[in-house]
């Protein structure tokens, strides 16, 4: 029996005390398990349809009272038979109407895999498979729009019209090789270029939206460095006062007992280390630079504060030096403009040539504004408009990039007019990244690894 | 009464065109013995068609067989009229051979090969059934009830299975124009539960020397000197004819319009689909209303005939119309037609019923190659029929089957196409069918395919000797250009200079320097001993190696990935049925088809990629099992 045969049940809302909870489960033998353990006993369910009774065991006991929603194939999720139960929501009752399901033939699913069967029926593509997973993940609406978008099939139609144009520039060479004594195969190398061009165009537009649209839906890590009483617990308060966000992590996620996020814009930005700026502030400190140096490395982007009514001194210094050579986004805040002013704004200037430095004081909130629009602005360099698309994952990127990286080479070839059975390899080389970032290809192992990361249940 | 020849045969082959000639060689060179009956044994290897072997795709058809041991290369090296490699301007990779053929001495040639090949039996006959006993195949039976028993029987009937002729409104039963059709034996396939199909091709009228005005066209001339096919081949002695170039005009297209109303295409006398790669020239013009001319080849179909083949001419209309568009177009004005153009429907069987070695599936033992496979042109067919030679001595001995794949040799393309794809219109070679391009070189034929010929005995030592010398002689000019190294200084520097590429700043050994596109090797003996005279065909791989080398690599890599697919086998008797996940449509191609790989399974159109995984895991837990 192969794998695809098995029904798979499991939980699909989070565990613990609701309202209501719900028990999925798809596959062939849905709808019979469905009439084995429902009681009033139903011949025929019909699909789309919601059927109240109850849920009983073997020996026909009452476990749950309960609404049950039918979904024939191919019209679910999964694209098979699926029975959704809405149970009552405690943890006792889900787990044991799950049990009387894998009692009566069910197989306990694996994380992600109704999505994994949705995506290898061919309901969904695999972009549409990512979207799935961040849209459950999303932590701000804008990311969630983006998601929507992508899960709608968006993202995965422009990718689509893409290679629909590379396989008109590959006909066009073909014919070229195949019949070159016939004129109208003689397409101008004009044209062609045209669409290589247009190709790029659209390519780059997608690669240029991919940074801000990672950061957008897997969030940013910011971290607050500074010597201690600069103002850092002072800075996170007057975030968090303005734009906390209420979110949860992912268990396993990050290592820190609690982190907590802001919200600049639609952009999700955890703050590393919350406790450990509050905990330190105001008190000797001789962990402050083996804090920072951790939290320079953990970050994303990095704000450094300083005190310019004090002088720089040694540990200002050595935090200096840290951020030079870190690969990081910073922004400089000099804090405590009110007072007299030890260090101005060219010195730091000289120490950070590329980085924005914001002066303000954060007793009256002076500069945090500015800080913030510049904090924003280190991460989204290229504006995604909420209806746009983008790409929303390293792996999207990744393989966007290997098309876009043989681009040029192709236009090259073309101009050049060269051996057409080289372009040919150029063309497919490109279609091939593009069929990988939508799944045409795969292989079993990439799937297992992507459809890992989804909630149980999904 | 039935009279039974004495003797069993281990191959019979039906039909001596040119899927006939290279099994039955095939299969008696290999030391068995070989009955090879044909309707006429005046048209042994018979060109019905344009008279010229070879073609883009087609070319490296012919240098395959070649390298195998078939007969087809050596045949129209001494025979051709004219040859021209084409493609020349464009990369290695597409160079393709291309030759006109005395079609008269090209098939009195072959006629001699086979009526000398030791092993093999040539007969007369119109055969009407295939015996076969428990699926398995006994041998065949003639229209005047004599019985030949063989082991294996293969089919290479071509246009012959019911052919119908037409022109115009008329039409009669033929299987080329004045010869008798094959009536009965597409029926005994019916019987055995083959799924039969209806074809259509064509050909051109033909036209008499004395009635063209040459001066009027452009002479094309073929290449000086002629590159032979063969690679046994030492040099074209003929004498080279040179063929015209002339174009049809708004006039002929309005002539060929006005006998729509009479042409069996358009009236729906012909309901079977035509050849989309060769249409006939009414096709053509419907299809491309908006072009305003076709080109026309004028080519001389031998040295000792005046008769001229209008290439691209191909027609089913009827002779007024035929008459009038030939004299509409410039130099043929007063063109007179020895034989009329024709269309011709017969009968195919789909080769999806065909396993990769050609057997097919229903009946063990029985072959079949070339046009009854629902393939067009001399090439496809004489590819299939080598390849049906060699796998019916193998399965008569036991064997398992030669199968070359699609990394191997465009002969594996075209054979994967075909049982993988099967056809509903006539299947053409053409380049962009094979993936691997680069490696499936014309000029490397030898270097693929030869150690299989010579293993197979249908190479003799002699020429593997030669292959083995050419194989040696690019790998020690490779290693030679390796090993010399040019220091960068004044003396290197204006050598560099004088053969037209730049300076040199740090040590390069020749073998960099020749991946420059502007540097030719024959340049490159004047650095280093050992360089000077080398055969072009080294010469030629060489430089080809160096010069695409990152492709090369490239898509070496790619034959990697493909054959970690064709290694994951498919076992026959998966029941496809009984998987979930598998649409219908799936379920129903993978238990007709039976892939015997997954590789093969992702190349039948529409099977998704999605099914693919779900196979995967099956034969991963059936692994387990």
């Amino acid at each position: 029996m192969s794998l695809e045969q098995d029904t798979i049940a499991a939980i699909a809302t989070p565990l613990g005390n609701g309202a209501i909870g719900i028990v999925r489960m798809s596959g062939s033998q849905s709808l019979s398990i469905a009439q084995r353990i429902f009681r009033p006993h139903k011949k025929h369910f019909l699909s789309h349809h919601i059927y109240y009774g109850h849920i009983v065991d073997k020996r026909e006991e009452i476990i749950d009272e309960v609404l049950l929603s039918i979904m024939k194939a191919p019209h679910s999720y999964t694209t098979e038979d699926m029975v959704e139960i809405n149970c009552h929501g405690g943890i006792i009752v889900l787990k044991k109407v799950l049990s009387i399901l894998l009692e009566n033939g069910a197989r306990m699913a694996q994380p992600g895999e109704f999505t994994k069967m949705a995506f290898l029926n061919g309901r969904i593509d695999l972009l549409q498979a990512e979207a799935v997973a961040e849209v459950i993940s999303a932590k701000t609406e804008r990311a969630l729009m983006i998601c929507q978008n992508q899960l709608s099939g968006k993202l995965s139609q422009i990718v689509r019209g893409l290679r629909e144009k590379l396989l008109l520039l590959l006909s066009y060479n073909e014919v070229m090789i195949d019949y070159p004594e016939e004129d109208y195969s003689n397409i101008s190398i004009e044209s062609k270029l045209k669409i290589v061009d247009d190709i790029y165009g659209v390519l780059d537009k997608l690669l240029q939206s991919a940074s801000s649209g990672i950061n957008i839906v897997s969030g940013v890590t910011l971290s607050i460095v500074g010597k201690p009483n600069v103002g850092k617990s002072s800075l996170l308060n007057a975030l968090l006062n303005d734009e906390r966000a209420i979110v949860t992590d992912i268990p396993g996620t990050t290592r820190d007992v609690i982190s907590e996020y802001i919200t600049l814009n639609g952009v999700p930005f955890r703050i590393l280390d919350t406790a450990g700026i509050r905990k330190t502030e105001g008190l000797i400190e001789s962990l402050g630079v083996e804090r920072s140096k951790d939290s320079i490395e953990k970050a994303d982007i990095v704000v450094f504060v300083l005190d310019v009514s004090r002088e720089l001194d040694e540990e200002d210094k050595v935090i200096i030096d840290l951020l030079k050579n870190a690969s990081c986004r910073k922004v400089i805040f000099a804090n405590k403009v009110d007072l007299d002013k030890k260090i101005n704004k060219e010195k730091l200037a000289d120490f950070f040539p590329q980085c924005p430095i914001v002066e303000g004081c954060l007793l009256d909130n002076r500069g945090l504004d500015k800080l913030k629009k510049e904090i924003y602005g280190q991460i989204i360099y290229y504006n995604v408009n909420d209806s746009e698309i983008a790409v929303t994952n390293e792996r999207q990127k990744k393989t966007l990039e290997k098309a876009m990286w043989e681009i040029p080479i192709l236009r090259q070839h073309i101009e050049d007019n060269i051996d057409p059975a080289l372009i040919s390899i150029e063309i497919q080389f490109i279609v091939s990244a593009l069929d990988e970032l939508i799944g045409n290809v795969t292989t079993e192992d990439m799937l297992d690894k992507m459809f890992s990361i989804f909630c149980l249940g999904k | 009464m039935l009279t039974t020849y004495p003797k069993e045969f281990d191959v019979i082959v039906v039909g001596a065109g040119h899927a006939g000639c290279e099994a039955a060689l095939a299969s008696a060179r290999m030391g068995h013995s070989v009955l090879l009956t044909t309707i006429d044994a005046d048209r042994i290897a018979h060109m019905s068609c344009n008279p010229s072997i070879g073609g883009r795709a087609k070319g490296h058809l012919v240098k395959e067989i070649d390298a195998l041991g078939g007969e087809m290369a050596k045949n129209i090296d001494e025979t051709g009229i004219q040859f021209h490699r084409l493609n020349m301007s464009r990369g290695p990779a597409v160079w393709s051979s291309r030759a006109q053929a005395d079609m008269k001495l090209y098939s009195q040639r072959m006629k001699k090969i086979i009526e000398n090949q030791s092993n093999l039996r040539l007969k007369q006959a119109i055969v009407d059934e295939i015996l076969v006993e428990d699926n398995i195949v006994r041998g065949i039976k003639t229209s005047i009830d004599e019985v030949f028993l063989g082991r294996t029987v293969i089919l290479t009937t071509g246009t012959f299975l019911k052919g119908l002729i037409h022109i115009g409104l008329k039409h009669w039963s033929g299987g080329r124009i004045s010869e008798l059709s094959s009536e009965k034996l597409s029926d005994c396939l019916r019987k055995l539960g083959f799924e039969v199909g209806r074809l259509k091709t064509g050909t051109c009228p033909r036209l008499d020397e004395r009635t063209i005005d040459f001066s009027s066209m452009e002479p094309q001339y073929g290449d000086e000197p002629p590159c032979p096919f063969s690679f046994s081949t030492e040099k074209i002695e003929r004498e080279q004819m040179p063929c015209y170039i002339t174009y049809t005009n708004q006039k002929t297209h309005d002539i060929i319009r006005s006998g729509f109303d009479r042409s069996p295409i358009f009236t729906g006398i012909i309901k079977s689909r035509g050849v989309r790669y060769c249409p006939s020239i009414e096709d053509k013009i419907v299809k491309f209303s908006g072009k305003e001319r076709h080109q026309i080849f004028i080519e001389p179909e031998g040295i000792n005939t005046t008769e001229y083949y209008p290439n691209g001419l191909y027609t089913s209309l009827p002779i007024d119309v035929q008459i009038k568009m030939v004299r509409s177009i410039r130099g043929l004005e007063k063109a007179e037609i020895i034989r009329p153009g024709y269309g011709i429907e017969f009968d195919y069987a789909d080769p999806i019923q065909l396993k990769p070695s050609l057997e097919t599936k229903l009946i063990r033992g029985l072959f079949s190659a070339g046009q009854i496979n629902g393939t067009t042109g001399y090439e496809e067919a004489a590819a299939q029929g080598i390849m049906a030679g060699i796998n019916a001595v193998k399965y008569a001995r036991g064997e398992s089957p030669l199968i070359l794949d699609r990394s191997q040799a465009y002969i594996g393309v075209l054979i994967d196409d075909l049982v993988t794809k099967g056809t509903k219109e006539a299947y053409r070679m053409f380049t962009s069918r094979a993936e691997y391009r680069l490696l499936l070189r014309e000029d490397s034929a030898d270097l693929r395919l030869m150690p299989f010929g010579h293993e197979l005995g249908l190479i003799d030592d002699s020429i593997y000797k030669k292959y083995l010398k050419k194989k040696e002689n690019i790998e020690k000019t490779l290693k030679r250009l390796g090993e010399i190294k040019l220091k960068p200084n004044a003396a290197t520097n204006s050598m560099l200079k004088n053969i037209g590429t730049s300076h040199i700043k740090n040590p390069v050994t020749l073998r960099e320097l020749l991946k420059r596109p502007e540097v030719n090797i024959d340049e490159l003996y004047i650095f280093g001993e050992g360089l000077k005279n080398l055969p072009q065909n080294v010469k030629d791989e060489v430089s080809f190696q160096m010069k695409y080398e990152g492709y090369i690599k490239l898509q070496k890599e790619q034959v990697e990935r493909f054959k970690k697919f064709e290694y994951l086998k498919l076992p026959p008797d998966i029941d496809y049925y009984s998987m979930i996940g598998l649409s219908n449509e799936v379920k129903e191609k993978l238990t007709n088809i039976k892939p015997t790989s997954l590789g093969q399974a992702g190349r039948i159109s529409g099977i998704t990629p999605t099914a693919l995984i779900i196979l995967q895991i099956y034969l991963k837990k059936r692994k387990i099992a």
